[in-house]
């Protein structure tokens, strides 16, 4: 069952073309990296799936739905969640305030202007499994903006994960970690995403982390879809050497 | 014990009340006017202090809940509790449409289109006299309907603490309700908010119409306490003014703007008697607030609390 369906996705500045003519399929709960070298249009194409960025071209189908004009906080409603490049988070609130935020994303009630104290203290309890799931539960308390750098990254994530959602969009995780803390970070995504029935996008820089958390492989050059399959395949597709990895020798 | 405790707080409201009574008449009606502030900070805190959005133009809901219960005690004779929650109800559909424009800005151009609204305000209440009494304002406003006792001056001093207690309950129920939690994340991180499937500018908009209506239903207050409005109301020292006491007190604390409301009106009469620039006075202690306690009163306070218990 087809998750995701983009055709033809573009985006140009001007004569700029940052992503050109992309084709994107995924389906539920499939895990799946799109690497490319510096400025190739991944976290473009990214923005545009989660409707951070209009499109020049090209559709977008969730679950069959045309979402293409839809806007970040209608597609984040009907299921997508994500982490970003430069992490988003609450800094003023506190780490556990920031999940419970996630988890209330999900709730009917969440527009409810006055009470819900119950709601509010269960809502903090699932928050609570999330950052211990994270290894965070020791920080709960803690302003978000006061964590680590690693730490405010994995609170992202528990976040996202904490709207429960369809698709998971993931832009470079462990962007800025030291060699520990990606280490502890893919063992900890590699456990959340096995349990979780949710479909994940994820760019990443770092090769062995991409090999180790995704079974498929898309790879991006300068806007284009170049290579896209099981990641054994691409590891050995010959432009992909050219245009990336060989390149970083 | 926690400075912003609400039972501390309707503790403190309550006591407020009571001191009205026992008070010699002159300081009764100081008070009274001074509580009055205190709801009009707080519901400027609403959106300086929870949402981040610095209104220069405070002002224009006040001066505006002040007239329409003007208008509605003067014409039709309304029990005043009623013109109150009128006044706020018509200050709330108002901001709507301003607030519409407003909060799709932030920054400096929300605080000047705030300000040019309360000073669009002021330019029809001073021209339209037909019915606002142009410069001269619309005096003798009768406090209508509410019987010998609270239309007196103890009367209306507990009125206005019954709606300063509510006013309280209602802020701090929707700071801390599922909704209001959205408005902090709005306000922290716009783009996580958007992640999270809220739209911020709609969620902008509940807060505004929420600080509209209980800065209407102040205005609507003083025009009773002061049975007189006047076009002064929406004057932009008004907002200034306003702003000053949030701040002095600690935004964000909902306690705090109105400690700064009592500070500030406090001081001024005590400077005011004592020294014709009373101003500079003011202007100086503001800005040591500024410099040495950036989190107003309720900072410095806060901060001060657990000193005094390791001594």
């Amino acid at each position: 069952m087809t998750l995701l369906q983009c055709r033809g996705l573009s985006r140009a500045w001007g004569a700029f073309r940052a992503v050109s003519d992309v084709d994107l399929d995924l389906a539920e709960r499939e895990i799946c990296a799109v690497i490319g070298p510096n400025g190739a249009g991944k976290t473009t194409l990214f923005a545009m799936i989660a409707g951070n960025l209009r499109k020049s071209a090209g559709t977008v189908r969730l679950d069959g739905e045309d979402v293409t004009g839809l806007p970040a906080p209608a597609l984040a409603r009907r299921g997508v969640a994500r982490s970003f490049q430069i992490t988003a988070i609450c800094p003023g609130l506190s780490a556990v305030e920031n999940v419970r935020l996630g988890v209330q994303a999900r709730d009917p009630l969440r527009w409810r202007p006055f009470g819900g104290a119950a709601r509010m203290r269960t809502g903090e309890a699932r928050a609570m499994e999330w950052l211990d799931r994270l290894g965070l539960a020791g920080r709960a308390k803690e302003l978000a903006g006061e964590l680590a750098h690693g730490d405010q990254r994995l609170l992202e994530v528990a976040v996202a994960l904490a709207q429960e959602p369809r698709l998971l969009i993931l832009d470079e995780p462990t962007q800025g970690m030291s060699l520990e803390e990606t280490r502890r970070t893919v063992e900890l995504l590699r456990q959340v995403m096995a349990e979780s029935a949710t479909a994940v996008l994820l760019v990443e820089h770092d090769l062995e982390v991409v090999f180790a958390l995704a079974p498929r492989i898309v790879v991006l050059h300068r806007g284009r879809k170049i290579a896209d399959g099981p990641a054994e395949a691409v590891r050995a597709d010959e432009a992909v050497q050219q245009a990336y990895l060989g390149g970083l020798g | 014990m926690n400075l912003s405790d609400p039972r501390l707080v309707l503790a403190f409201i309550a006591a407020a009340g009571a001191l009205g009574l026992v008070l010699p008449a002159h300081a009764t009606t100081l008070l009274t006017e001074a509580l009055i502030l205190c709801l009009f900070a707080l519901s400027l805190d609403l959106l300086v202090g929870h949402a981040r959005l610095t209104s220069f133009g405070h002002a224009g809901p006040w001066g505006f809940g002040a007239y329409v219960a003007a208008g509605m005690l003067l014409a039709w004779q309304v029990p005043l509790p009623v013109a109150v929650l009128a006044a706020g109800a018509l200050t709330a559909l108002l901001a709507i449409p301003v607030g519409w424009l407003c909060v799709r800005t932030g920054g400096v151009a929300f605080a000047m289109l705030s300000l040019a609204f309360a000073q669009l305000g002021y330019a029809v209440v001073f021209k339209w006299n037909a019915v606002t009494g142009g410069s001269d304002g619309l005096p003798g406003v009768p406090r209508a309907g509410l019987g010998e006792f609270l239309a007196g001056r103890e009367g209306y001093h507990l009125l206005v603490v019954a709606f300063l207690g509510a006013a309280y309950l209602l802020a701090w129920g929707f700071v801390r309700s599922p909704l209001g939690r959205v408005v902090a994340a709005v306000r922290e991180n716009e783009q996580r908010a958007e992640a999270l499937g809220h739209d911020p500018r709609r969620i902008r908009l509940v807060v505004f119409v929420l600080s509209y209506f209980l800065a209407g239903v102040a205005g609507a207050l003083y025009a009773g306490f002061a049975r007189y409005v006047s076009p002064e109301l929406f004057f932009w020292t008004v907002s200034g003014h306003v702003l000053v006491m949030v701040v002095l007190g600690g935004a964000g604390t909902l306690v705090g703007p109105m400690l700064g409301a009592l500070a500030l009106f406090y001081m001024e009469h005590q400077l005011s008697a004592l020294t014709e620039s009373w101003g500079l006075a003011l202007g100086l202690l503001f800005i040591l607030v500024v410099i040495f306690a950036p989190r107003g009163l309720m900072g410095w306070l806060q901060a001060w609390r657990p000193r005094r218990r390791d001594a």
